[in-house]
């Protein structure tokens, strides 16, 4: 069954969920066929111009730029139901092709995507927005601190908002870190484009300059074993922090995901493979050691083709 | 009519005259309450009848259960209970089942006898009280074993998981296809948990919530208060599924003439900032909700707050050193909002109640009081902390000089202690969870409700815990922090109406409050404290009429 995939937005409060939100909802050209699930429709201050039209209980929107926008109120179960059942209701919505979710401030990454693996949905990906004047305050939080850690640690991607107010701020951290103020900030993000083919399932990464990382693609060209697998990844150099995509080993194709010396790798099915046009791999590295990375990369990953 | 009731002994909550044998009553108001030789300048003024039908008994102020969901309640009341602790309702006691062996019988029992019209279609058989520690591993199996036929549900006492059969899932229309293994649905075994759960329960709304099911439960409901002998609730917070049906429903069910109690309705804060409010616009509307006010049913100037999430779920917010297992717990509102939420409500004068459960939500709570005596000081204001799970006696002393409340489910030392002693959080902070005694030595108003469904609505029975802390193993955790009977007793009555806000009107036996009774075959004063839970409840008066309580 054809599975709607579920993007996340989260990160604690002012760090700029709403501000993000509200621009792709206003946006011109949005994604298409995009549902935007959030918390409260008061959160996100839709001027009456932008709704074209309401479901009779209110819980469900049509904006004009063809976004649909749903609450979610308490129950995540709840609105994705609605979300099902209301959004033909709404013309222009034929079909929901990808959601983003606004995560509560106090969410976990971690807890929130698995409660998007309801039925007929799974989760694509966590962003998780870091306020950079405010975070190191939250850090030393008594109540939330460990909270907005571990929001970070959790998080797939992480956008940096407010640099303008704090321009020296630096997050540890080993994740690709975007920033907000990037004008593709979504397209980059969110890899969802408002024409053309459909892209693969796997979040590709960006030649975007990330806070102090720079990225590189490869596409697999011939299939090759899990034990050959894990030597390549073994001999990377020790700035490529982060290897992300997917793989083709023997007669299946593998999710693989390294953060620095961990090595994860696990099978897909059928269906989302289906729509991978092909298999690829995103290595994100250190800046600076871009020179050697790419080097490594043509020496000992011979057979795979740059993007 | 001037109705003179006497009593074997009547205990008035009133500390300027404890104990009396007499009470005249008249159009639903206590005229006099004493000895009848003192009551002779009322008695000769009119006609009067003396009512002796309470002459062997033993005459308390109505009991007052200041935290419950009547809406929870209408949803869990028409399932059939299968429970590893006793549940005395009106329609018979559901004595514990604590093994697999026991569940298994009475869910056959439960299943034959249910006696439906149509053989090929029974209807579906929904059961709540299930816990894995007492009743062993649960599955489709072991559920298809009592019927193949019957849809079966059996929900986990947390209510945050069930298990299926296959007629059950048939039923459901739940689409193998559609459903991967492993996403909170273990779909092998009809498990269904967490997230699964919000799917399971979509698709079960349709029996869960059909209005006549629902007004059904709301009749159980009202015969479970009244059995527990109250004649006075509180319901924290009105809104929790749905405002307008909740509050519509309650308005037609829990109003009239049969309705030996009333209501506090305490809103849900979330519900009325929902839709885009501003909190100007949501503190106006939380006022305006006196408009709606019925004989029974009062909105006031109260409102329902969040801090940290659910105790029988270890979600409490904790200080150090936090749970065994470095799990963190979670917030049900962001502190910042929390705060900002509490001021607007603050500077409008009303009573915030907040539901805190660890000492970490408990210490936000706290933060945000002292912060608002800060900004604008308020004597009386009643802020009160609302379940009460983990606190540590600083925090006692910090909530007596801030003029807070402590409305506590005692219940979880009784149910939660020994777990929480041996995975949760340790024996020392698990035996003092309802740290009680220390509140009422602070002087600050404590009482004990149930939190109906998580506890049984049965104010002796959460007295009983307050007084004995002897939890579901039999051991006593932390004797320190017993109640006397006499403490406890104040916890129901006098103490509740305070919570509550009704305490001109009712939580005690003296001239010019409403004539609400609790009659009692025993006096919970004078008999062993071990007893107190089992003491047989004869009626309740409210307004004056008596409601007997048929012997179940």
């Amino acid at each position: 069954m054809k599975k709607t995939p579920i993007t996340i937005i989260g990160g604690y409060l002012g760090a700029g969920k709403t501000t993000l939100i509200n621009s792709i909802l206003t946006s011109p050209q949005p994604p298409k066929n995009l549902a935007v699930l959030v918390n409260d429709f008061g959160d996100i201050n839709l001027d009456a111009q932008w709704i074209k039209e309401k479901t009779p209980d209110g819980k469900v929107i049509g904006l004009t730029n063809g976004c649909i926008c749903c609450t979610i109120g308490d129950d995540l179960a709840q609105a994705l139901e609605n979300l099902r059942a209301q959004s033909d209701q709404i013309a222009d919505a034929s079909s929901v092709e990808h959601i983003l979710l606004e995560a509560s401030g106090v969410a976990s990454p971690h807890k929130l995507k698995r409660q998007c693996t309801y039925p007929g949905y799974y989760p694509r990906a966590a962003f998780v927005l870091v306020d950079a004047d405010n975070y190191e305050k939250y850090c030393l939080d008594k109540f939330v601190g460990y909270l907005v850690k571990q929001q970070v640690d959790e998080a797939d991607y992480l956008i940096l908002s407010k640099q303008d107010l704090a321009p020296t701020f630096k997050l540890e951290t080993s994740q690709p870190v975007l920033v907000a103020q990037n004008p593709n900030i979504f397209s980059t993000a969110f890899d969802i484009h408002s024409s053309g083919p459909k892209k693969n399932v796997a979040p590709v990464e960006t030649q975007t300059h990330a806070h102090g990382f720079n990225s590189s693609s490869l596409k697999q060209s011939k299939n090759l074993t899990l034990s050959e697998l894990e030597n390549l990844c073994r001999q990377l150099p020790k700035e490529v922090h982060r290897v992300k995509g997917h793989v083709q080993i023997e007669a299946q194709t593998y999710l693989l995901h390294r953060v620095q010396r961990r090595l994860a790798v696990e099978p897909i099915e059928q269906d989302a493979r289906n729509s991978l046009t092909s298999n690829q791999l995103v290595f994100i590295y250190l800046d600076y050691a871009q020179q050697s990375v790419e080097h490594h990369l043509r020496l000992h990953w011979q057979h795979w083709q740059q993007v | 009519m001037l109705t003179l009731f006497r009593a074997r002994s009547i205990i008035t909550m009133n500390q300027s005259m404890p104990r009396a044998t007499s009470v005249l009553v008249k159009d639903g108001l206590i005229i006099e309450v004493g000895e009848e030789e003192n009551m002779l300048p009322w008695l000769k003024r009119e006609d009067y009848q003396v009512d002796e039908q309470f002459a062997g008994k033993i005459i308390c102020p109505g009991f007052i259960d200041p935290h419950l969901h009547p809406s929870m309640a209408a949803v869990l009341l028409p399932m059939e209970f299968i429970t590893a602790m006793r549940w005395k309702l009106p329609w018979g006691t559901v004595e514990p089942s604590t093994s697999s062996a026991a569940f298994d019988e009475r869910m056959q029992l439960l299943h034959t006898g249910k006696n439906d019209g149509d053989e090929n279609q029974p209807e579906p058989l929904f059961i709540w009280g299930f816990h894995q520690l007492w009743h062993g591993p649960m599955n489709k199996a072991r559920i298809n074993a009592i019927s193949k036929t019957r849809p079966i549900i059996v929900w986990h006492r947390s209510f945050h998981e069930l298990y299926m059969n296959d007629a059950a899932m048939q039923m459901a229309q739940m689409d193998a296809k559609e459903i991967k293994q492993g996403d909170q649905i273990d779909i092998d075994n009809g498990h269904f948990f967490e997230n699964g759960l919000g799917y399971a329960i979509q698709r079960l709304n349709p029996w869960i919530l059909a209005p006549e099911v629902y007004a059904e439960g709301l009749e159980r409901l009202k015969k479970v208060v009244h059995y527990g002998g109250h004649t006075s609730i509180g319901d924290l917070a009105t809104g929790l599924f749905d405002f307008e049906t909740e509050a519509t429903t309650l308005a037609n069910l829990l109003e009239g003439a049969d309705v030996p109690f009333r209501t506090r309705l305490v809103a849900h804060s979330a519900r009325m900032s929902a839709g885009g409010k501003t909190l100007a616009e949501a503190v106006e509307k939380a006022e305006g909700l006196v408009d709606r006010n019925s004989h029974r049913l009062h909105f006031g100037k109260h409102i329902k707050m969040f801090s940290d999430g659910a105790f029988f779920s270890t979600l409490a917010q904790l200080q150090e050193p936090g749970y065994i297992d470095g799990h963190h717990g979670e917030w049900l509102t962001p502190p910042e909002i929390l705060e900002k939420n509490v001021r607007a409500y603050w500077n409008a004068g009303f009573q915030i109640h907040v539901h805190v459960t660890g000492d970490l939500g408990l210490e936000l709570a706290i933060d945000v009081l002292e912060k608002m005596q800060f900004e604008r000081p308020r004597f009386n204001h009643g802020y009160t902390f609302e379940h009460f799970g983990i606190s540590t006696p600083e925090q006692i002393k910090r909530i007596k000089a801030l003029g807070g409340q402590i409305s506590a489910n005692a219940y979880y030392l009784h149910e939660l202690s020994d777990i929480y002693a041996k995975d949760a959080v340790g024996y020392e902070r698990a035996s003092q969870m309802a740290r009680l005694a220390t509140a009422f030595r602070e002087g600050i108003n404590t009482t004990v409700h149930s939190d109906f469904t998580m506890a049984p609505a049965e104010p002796l029975n959460s007295a009983w815990v307050a007084v004995n802390r002897v939890n579901s193993q039999g051991n006593i955790m932390c004797p320190e922090e017993c109640l006397t009977p006499e403490q406890a007793l104040q916890a129901i009555t006098i103490n509740a109406a305070q919570v509550i806000g009704m305490a001109s009107i009712t939580g005690s036996i003296r001239a010019g409050k409403k004539a609400d009774f609790t009659v009692l075959d025993e006096d919970p004063l004078e008999c062993d404290p071990m007893h107190i839970g089992d003491i047989n409840i004869h009626a309740t008066v409210f307004e004056g009429k008596v409601f007997p309580i048929a012997k179940i």
